[in-house]
Protein backbone atom coordinates (compact mmCIF):
# COMPACT_ATOMS: atom_id res chain seq x y z
CA UNK A 1 0.00 0.00 0.00
CA UNK A 2 1.21 3.19 -1.02
CA UNK A 3 1.93 5.92 1.67
CA UNK A 4 3.25 8.93 -0.05
CA UNK A 5 2.85 9.05 -3.44
CA UNK A 6 4.33 12.22 -5.58
CA UNK A 7 3.99 12.55 -9.54
CA UNK A 8 5.25 14.98 -11.27
CA UNK A 9 5.98 17.39 -8.33
CA UNK A 10 7.88 20.12 -9.54
CA UNK A 11 8.27 23.34 -6.98
CA UNK A 12 9.28 26.88 -8.90
CA UNK A 13 10.75 29.92 -6.65
CA UNK A 14 10.68 33.32 -8.19
CA UNK A 15 13.01 35.74 -6.37
CA UNK A 16 13.17 38.88 -7.84
CA UNK A 17 13.72 38.02 -12.29
CA UNK A 18 15.69 34.29 -10.90
CA UNK A 19 13.44 31.15 -11.18
CA UNK A 20 14.47 28.65 -8.94
CA UNK A 21 13.17 25.30 -10.07
CA UNK A 22 13.56 23.68 -7.00
CA UNK A 23 12.40 20.27 -7.88
CA UNK A 24 11.62 19.16 -11.68
CA UNK A 25 9.40 16.64 -12.10
CA UNK A 26 9.62 14.24 -9.41
CA UNK A 27 7.73 11.34 -8.95
CA UNK A 28 8.06 8.75 -6.30
CA UNK A 29 6.11 6.62 -4.08
CA UNK A 30 6.74 4.99 -0.53
CA UNK A 31 4.69 2.13 0.44
CA UNK A 32 3.64 1.51 4.09
CA UNK A 33 6.43 0.07 6.10
CA UNK A 34 9.31 1.33 4.13
CA UNK A 35 12.63 2.97 5.39
CA UNK A 36 13.79 5.74 3.27
CA UNK A 37 16.86 7.98 3.27
CA UNK A 38 16.92 10.70 0.83
CA UNK A 39 19.98 12.12 0.34
CA UNK A 40 21.88 14.70 -1.67
CA UNK A 41 23.91 18.40 -2.12
CA UNK A 42 22.60 21.17 -0.95
CA UNK A 43 20.82 22.68 -3.59
CA UNK A 44 19.61 19.23 -4.91
CA UNK A 45 15.74 19.76 -3.54
CA UNK A 46 15.98 17.42 -0.86
CA UNK A 47 14.70 19.80 1.39
CA UNK A 48 11.79 21.17 -1.01
CA UNK A 49 10.74 17.47 -1.31
CA UNK A 50 10.53 16.80 2.67
CA UNK A 51 8.71 20.07 3.20
CA UNK A 52 6.25 18.88 0.44
CA UNK A 53 6.28 15.49 1.61
CA UNK A 54 5.72 16.93 5.09
CA UNK A 55 2.88 19.03 4.08
CA UNK A 56 4.21 22.37 4.68
CA UNK A 57 4.73 23.92 1.44
CA UNK A 58 3.08 22.80 -1.72
CA UNK A 59 3.99 21.68 -5.12
CA UNK A 60 3.80 24.66 -7.84
CA UNK A 61 2.41 21.67 -10.21
CA UNK A 62 1.96 17.91 -9.72
CA UNK A 63 -0.09 15.78 -7.49
CA UNK A 64 0.80 14.63 -3.99
CA UNK A 65 -1.11 11.77 -2.51
CA UNK A 66 -0.66 10.64 1.09
CA UNK A 67 -2.08 8.15 2.67
CA UNK A 68 -5.20 8.14 -0.39
CA UNK A 69 -5.76 11.70 0.16
CA UNK A 70 -4.86 14.15 -2.24
CA UNK A 71 -2.96 16.82 -0.72
CA UNK A 72 -2.32 19.28 -3.39
CA UNK A 73 -4.86 21.52 -3.92
CA UNK A 74 -5.53 21.51 0.12
CA UNK A 75 -6.50 24.63 1.71
CA UNK A 76 -3.50 25.57 4.59
CA UNK A 77 -6.14 25.02 7.39
CA UNK A 78 -6.62 21.09 5.43
CA UNK A 79 -2.92 20.56 5.55
CA UNK A 80 -2.61 21.93 9.18
CA UNK A 81 -4.87 19.22 9.90
CA UNK A 82 -3.48 16.52 8.06
CA UNK A 83 -0.13 16.96 9.52
CA UNK A 84 -1.47 16.70 12.70
CA UNK A 85 -2.67 13.07 12.11
CA UNK A 86 -0.91 11.69 9.49
CA UNK A 87 3.13 12.90 10.32
CA UNK A 88 5.09 12.78 13.14
CA UNK A 89 8.09 15.08 13.00
CA UNK A 90 11.74 14.02 14.47
CA UNK A 91 14.12 17.36 14.29
CA UNK A 92 17.58 17.69 14.70
CA UNK A 93 16.86 19.79 18.25
CA UNK A 94 14.85 17.64 20.76
CA UNK A 95 13.15 20.36 21.61
CA UNK A 96 11.70 18.72 24.95
CA UNK A 97 10.28 21.22 27.45
CA UNK A 98 13.29 21.46 30.61
CA UNK A 99 11.01 21.19 33.49
CA UNK A 100 8.61 18.26 32.35
CA UNK A 101 9.45 14.47 32.73
CA UNK A 102 9.75 12.05 29.78
CA UNK A 103 6.71 10.44 30.36
CA UNK A 104 5.26 14.32 30.20
CA UNK A 105 7.20 15.40 27.30
CA UNK A 106 5.53 12.59 25.63
CA UNK A 107 1.88 13.02 26.15
CA UNK A 108 1.92 17.00 24.95
CA UNK A 109 0.83 16.09 22.12
CA UNK A 110 -1.93 13.85 23.37
CA UNK A 111 -3.57 17.28 25.72
CA UNK A 112 -4.12 18.62 22.07
CA UNK A 113 -5.25 15.59 20.55
CA UNK A 114 -8.17 16.01 23.57
CA UNK A 115 -7.08 12.77 25.18
CA UNK A 116 -8.08 11.89 29.18
CA UNK A 117 -5.05 12.17 31.72
CA UNK A 118 -5.75 8.33 32.27
CA UNK A 119 -5.04 7.70 28.62
CA UNK A 120 -2.25 9.90 28.01
CA UNK A 121 -0.43 8.50 30.81
CA UNK A 122 -1.19 5.06 29.02
CA UNK A 123 -0.46 5.70 25.43
CA UNK A 124 2.40 7.81 26.49
CA UNK A 125 4.41 5.25 28.53
CA UNK A 126 3.50 2.86 25.79
CA UNK A 127 5.49 5.08 23.38
CA UNK A 128 8.44 5.04 25.95
CA UNK A 129 8.23 1.43 26.04
CA UNK A 130 8.73 1.26 22.18
CA UNK A 131 11.79 3.28 22.42
CA UNK A 132 13.22 1.34 25.66
CA UNK A 133 12.90 4.17 27.75
CA UNK A 134 10.36 3.38 30.20
CA UNK A 135 12.63 3.03 33.35
CA UNK A 136 13.48 6.70 32.37
CA UNK A 137 9.45 8.10 32.04
CA UNK A 138 9.77 10.47 35.47
CA UNK A 139 13.28 11.90 34.17
CA UNK A 140 13.45 15.37 33.26
CA UNK A 141 15.52 15.76 29.88
CA UNK A 142 18.77 17.42 32.05
CA UNK A 143 18.90 14.08 34.03
CA UNK A 144 18.72 11.99 30.29
CA UNK A 145 22.26 11.85 27.63
CA UNK A 146 21.72 13.31 24.47
CA UNK A 147 20.79 9.97 22.80
CA UNK A 148 17.85 9.55 25.19
CA UNK A 149 16.30 12.34 24.50
CA UNK A 150 16.39 12.00 20.99
CA UNK A 151 14.54 8.94 22.08
CA UNK A 152 11.82 10.50 24.27
CA UNK A 153 11.04 12.79 21.11
CA UNK A 154 10.98 9.90 18.85
CA UNK A 155 8.33 8.32 21.23
CA UNK A 156 6.47 11.98 20.89
CA UNK A 157 6.51 12.01 17.32
CA UNK A 158 4.89 8.42 17.30
CA UNK A 159 2.65 9.03 20.08
CA UNK A 160 -0.39 10.14 17.92
CA UNK A 161 0.27 7.02 15.60
CA UNK A 162 1.18 8.85 12.50
CA UNK A 163 1.09 7.33 9.15
CA UNK A 164 4.75 8.43 8.72
CA UNK A 165 7.91 9.72 10.63
CA UNK A 166 9.31 12.12 9.18
CA UNK A 167 13.10 12.96 10.62
CA UNK A 168 15.00 15.77 9.61
CA UNK A 169 18.80 14.78 10.26
CA UNK A 170 17.95 12.67 13.41
CA UNK A 171 21.39 12.16 14.16
CA UNK A 172 22.85 15.78 13.50
CA UNK A 173 23.32 17.08 16.92
CA UNK A 174 24.76 13.51 18.54
CA UNK A 175 27.80 11.68 18.73
CA UNK A 176 29.03 8.91 16.34
CA UNK A 177 28.04 6.07 18.94
CA UNK A 178 24.69 7.87 19.73
CA UNK A 179 23.80 8.15 16.52
CA UNK A 180 23.78 4.44 15.95
CA UNK A 181 22.08 3.87 18.76
CA UNK A 182 19.27 6.14 17.10
CA UNK A 183 19.52 4.29 14.10
CA UNK A 184 19.32 1.05 15.93
CA UNK A 185 15.99 2.48 17.26
CA UNK A 186 14.93 3.26 13.56
CA UNK A 187 15.71 0.07 12.35
CA UNK A 188 13.42 -1.93 15.54
CA UNK A 189 10.38 0.95 14.42
CA UNK A 190 10.66 -0.08 11.24
CA UNK A 191 10.58 -3.73 12.22
CA UNK A 192 7.68 -3.21 13.84
CA UNK A 193 6.22 -1.51 10.98
CA UNK A 194 6.62 2.24 11.09
CA UNK A 195 7.62 3.72 7.76
CA UNK A 196 10.36 6.23 7.99
CA UNK A 197 11.31 8.59 5.62
CA UNK A 198 14.47 10.49 6.68
CA UNK A 199 16.58 13.36 5.69
CA UNK A 200 20.29 13.06 6.35
CA UNK A 201 23.68 14.49 4.38
CA UNK A 202 25.78 11.35 6.24
CA UNK A 203 26.42 8.75 3.56
CA UNK A 204 27.01 6.43 6.79
CA UNK A 205 23.54 7.28 8.32
CA UNK A 206 21.75 6.96 5.15
CA UNK A 207 23.24 3.21 4.49
CA UNK A 208 20.88 2.57 7.89
CA UNK A 209 17.91 2.35 5.58
CA UNK A 210 16.22 0.22 3.09
CA UNK A 211 15.76 2.08 0.71
CA UNK A 212 18.32 5.31 -0.76
CA UNK A 213 16.71 8.25 -2.82
CA UNK A 214 19.32 10.65 -4.11
CA UNK A 215 18.44 14.06 -5.59
CA UNK A 216 20.57 16.11 -7.38
CA UNK A 217 19.51 19.93 -9.52
CA UNK A 218 16.01 19.00 -8.30
CA UNK A 219 15.68 15.45 -9.89
CA UNK A 220 15.45 11.96 -8.58
CA UNK A 221 19.50 11.24 -9.93
CA UNK A 222 18.70 7.45 -8.53
CA UNK A 223 16.33 5.53 -6.38
CA UNK A 224 17.64 1.97 -4.92
CA UNK A 225 17.10 -0.34 -2.48
CA UNK A 226 19.59 -1.23 0.10
CA UNK A 227 20.42 -4.51 -0.07
CA UNK A 228 22.45 -4.75 2.95
CA UNK A 229 21.29 -2.23 5.45
CA UNK A 230 23.51 -1.04 8.43
CA UNK A 231 22.56 -2.71 11.68
CA UNK A 232 24.04 -0.99 14.74
CA UNK A 233 27.77 0.13 15.11
CA UNK A 234 28.55 -1.28 11.56
CA UNK A 235 31.02 1.04 9.89
CA UNK A 236 30.33 0.48 6.01
CA UNK B 1 19.43 27.38 17.71
CA UNK B 2 19.24 29.98 15.10
CA UNK B 3 16.44 30.31 12.78
CA UNK B 4 15.27 31.70 9.78
CA UNK B 5 12.23 33.76 9.99
CA UNK B 6 10.43 35.21 6.42
CA UNK B 7 7.25 37.64 7.14
CA UNK B 8 5.77 36.64 4.29
CA UNK B 9 2.63 39.36 4.57
CA UNK B 10 2.19 42.34 6.71
CA UNK B 11 -0.47 41.44 9.37
CA UNK B 12 1.58 38.15 10.24
CA UNK B 13 1.91 35.16 7.75
CA UNK B 14 5.22 33.97 9.08
CA UNK B 15 7.54 30.77 7.56
CA UNK B 16 10.20 29.74 9.69
CA UNK B 17 12.90 27.27 8.38
CA UNK B 18 16.18 26.06 9.38
CA UNK B 19 18.81 25.06 6.56
CA UNK B 20 15.54 25.52 4.16
CA UNK B 21 13.38 23.34 6.04
CA UNK B 22 10.19 24.22 6.81
CA UNK B 23 10.11 23.98 10.92
CA UNK B 24 6.81 26.32 11.59
CA UNK B 25 4.61 28.97 9.95
CA UNK B 26 2.23 31.10 11.51
CA UNK B 27 -0.80 31.97 9.22
CA UNK B 28 -2.68 34.95 10.07
CA UNK B 29 -4.95 36.83 7.84
CA UNK B 30 -4.94 40.81 7.59
CA UNK B 31 -7.32 42.38 9.81
CA UNK B 32 -9.05 39.41 11.78
CA UNK B 33 -7.45 38.11 15.07
CA UNK B 34 -7.78 34.36 14.30
CA UNK B 35 -4.58 32.76 12.63
CA UNK B 36 -3.07 29.32 13.19
CA UNK B 37 0.83 28.19 13.92
CA UNK B 38 3.06 25.70 14.61
CA UNK B 39 6.83 25.50 15.53
CA UNK B 40 8.56 22.23 15.91
CA UNK B 41 5.78 19.55 16.08
CA UNK B 42 3.45 21.98 18.22
CA UNK B 43 0.45 22.91 16.45
CA UNK B 44 -2.02 25.94 17.67
CA UNK B 45 -5.00 27.74 16.98
CA UNK B 46 -5.56 31.63 17.91
CA UNK B 47 -8.93 33.11 17.93
CA UNK B 48 -10.32 36.50 19.20
CA UNK B 49 -13.66 37.84 18.42
CA UNK B 50 -13.49 40.53 16.05
CA UNK B 51 -10.37 43.01 15.10
CA UNK B 52 -10.89 45.24 18.65
CA UNK B 53 -10.66 41.95 20.65
CA UNK B 54 -8.14 41.96 23.41
CA UNK B 55 -8.25 38.83 24.56
CA UNK B 56 -7.40 36.00 22.45
CA UNK B 57 -7.80 32.91 22.97
CA UNK B 58 -4.95 29.85 22.76
CA UNK B 59 -6.87 26.78 21.22
CA UNK B 60 -5.66 23.28 20.09
CA UNK B 61 -4.73 22.84 16.23
CA UNK B 62 -8.42 21.26 15.92
CA UNK B 63 -9.80 23.83 17.63
CA UNK B 64 -11.63 22.17 19.84
CA UNK B 65 -9.82 22.76 23.55
CA UNK B 66 -8.69 25.88 24.64
CA UNK B 67 -5.23 25.70 25.98
CA UNK B 68 -4.50 29.41 27.21
CA UNK B 69 -5.18 32.96 26.35
CA UNK B 70 -3.13 35.81 25.37
CA UNK B 71 -4.21 39.16 27.22
CA UNK B 72 -3.09 42.59 25.97
CA UNK B 73 -2.76 45.18 28.71
CA UNK B 74 -1.34 48.83 29.31
CA UNK B 75 -1.98 50.52 25.42
CA UNK B 76 -1.21 47.42 23.93
CA UNK B 77 2.63 47.12 25.14
CA UNK B 78 2.57 44.32 27.34
CA UNK B 79 0.76 41.30 27.60
CA UNK B 80 0.15 38.14 29.87
CA UNK B 81 -0.02 34.83 28.05
CA UNK B 82 -1.41 31.67 30.44
CA UNK B 83 -0.86 28.65 28.61
CA UNK B 84 -1.06 25.24 30.37
CA UNK B 85 -1.28 26.21 33.47
CA UNK B 86 1.46 28.83 33.80
CA UNK B 87 1.73 32.33 33.28
CA UNK B 88 4.31 34.26 30.89
CA UNK B 89 4.58 37.83 30.78
CA UNK B 90 5.66 39.58 27.69
CA UNK B 91 5.90 43.26 27.12
CA UNK B 92 7.77 45.46 23.74
CA UNK B 93 10.87 45.92 23.93
CA UNK B 94 12.47 48.88 22.36
CA UNK B 95 11.56 51.09 19.64
CA UNK B 96 12.23 48.07 17.19
CA UNK B 97 8.66 47.18 18.02
CA UNK B 98 10.95 43.46 19.12
CA UNK B 99 8.59 41.55 21.96
CA UNK B 100 10.27 39.72 24.78
CA UNK B 101 8.31 36.82 26.41
CA UNK B 102 9.34 35.43 29.69
CA UNK B 103 9.56 32.03 31.63
CA UNK B 104 10.54 33.21 35.02
CA UNK B 105 10.44 29.73 36.10
CA UNK B 106 13.11 29.00 34.22
CA UNK B 107 14.55 32.14 33.50
CA UNK B 108 14.57 32.52 30.10
CA UNK B 109 12.67 34.55 27.97
CA UNK B 110 12.06 34.68 23.45
CA UNK B 111 12.31 37.92 21.47
CA UNK B 112 10.53 38.12 18.69
CA UNK B 113 12.17 40.11 15.41
CA UNK B 114 11.36 43.55 15.15
CA UNK B 115 8.40 45.15 13.08
CA UNK B 116 10.42 46.17 9.88
CA UNK B 117 12.35 42.62 10.24
CA UNK B 118 11.14 40.72 7.74
CA UNK B 119 13.82 38.28 6.83
CA UNK B 120 15.78 37.65 10.17
CA UNK B 121 16.49 34.86 12.54
CA UNK B 122 15.81 34.44 15.87
CA UNK B 123 17.37 32.12 18.76
CA UNK B 124 15.51 29.58 20.37
CA UNK B 125 16.36 27.05 22.76
CA UNK B 126 14.71 26.00 25.50
CA UNK B 127 12.02 28.66 25.61
CA UNK B 128 8.33 26.54 24.94
CA UNK B 129 7.36 26.35 21.31
CA UNK B 130 4.01 27.44 21.91
CA UNK B 131 5.11 30.68 23.53
CA UNK B 132 7.49 31.31 20.75
CA UNK B 133 4.36 31.11 18.02
CA UNK B 134 2.25 33.31 20.89
CA UNK B 135 4.73 35.84 20.74
CA UNK B 136 5.06 36.10 17.16
CA UNK B 137 1.30 35.92 16.95
CA UNK B 138 1.58 38.85 19.75
CA UNK B 139 3.87 40.70 16.82
CA UNK B 140 1.60 40.74 14.04
CA UNK B 141 -1.11 41.96 16.38
CA UNK B 142 0.59 44.56 17.36
CA UNK B 143 1.83 45.37 13.79
CA UNK B 144 -1.89 44.72 12.29
CA UNK B 145 -2.83 47.23 15.09
CA UNK B 146 0.06 50.01 14.50
CA UNK B 147 -1.14 49.93 10.88
CA UNK B 148 -4.91 50.62 11.85
CA UNK B 149 -4.07 53.63 13.98
CA UNK B 150 -1.48 55.06 10.92
CA UNK B 151 -4.39 54.71 8.35
CA UNK B 152 -7.20 55.50 10.74
CA UNK B 153 -4.44 59.17 11.36
CA UNK B 154 -3.81 59.65 7.91
CA UNK B 155 -7.75 59.34 7.63
CA UNK B 156 -8.39 61.96 9.89
CA UNK B 157 -6.10 64.14 8.48
CA UNK B 158 -7.16 63.98 5.18
CA UNK B 159 -10.36 64.78 6.55
CA UNK B 160 -9.21 67.53 8.50
CA UNK B 161 -7.77 68.83 5.55
CA UNK B 162 -10.59 68.66 3.35
CA UNK B 163 -12.53 70.17 5.49
CA UNK B 164 -9.95 73.01 6.08
CA UNK B 165 -9.74 73.91 2.19
CA UNK B 166 -13.45 73.37 1.33
CA UNK B 167 -13.86 75.83 4.09
CA UNK B 168 -11.18 78.51 2.97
Amino acid sequence: MKIIQSIDISKRYVMGTEIIDALKSVSISVNKGEYVAFMGPSGSGKSTLMNIIGCLDTPTSGTYILNNKDVSDMTENELAAIRNKEIGFVFQTFNLLPRMSSLENVALPLIYAGYSKADRTEKAMLALKNVGLETRAHHKPNELSGGQRQRVAVARALVNDPSILLADEPTGNLDTKTSYEIMDLFDQLYTKGNTIVMVTHEEDIAHYAHRIIRLRDGLVESDKVNPNPKKSGQLI
Amino acid sequence: MKYNFVEISPAGKVRITRNKLIVGMLNKPSFNQNAYGEFLGTLLRFSGKNIFSRKITILDIEGNKVLGEIRFENWNTKVTIDYLGKSYPGELSGESGKWQVADSELGISFESPGLTQTDTFFEQNDMNPAMVLATLYVRGFYKMNRMMVIGAGVLIASVVIGIYLISS
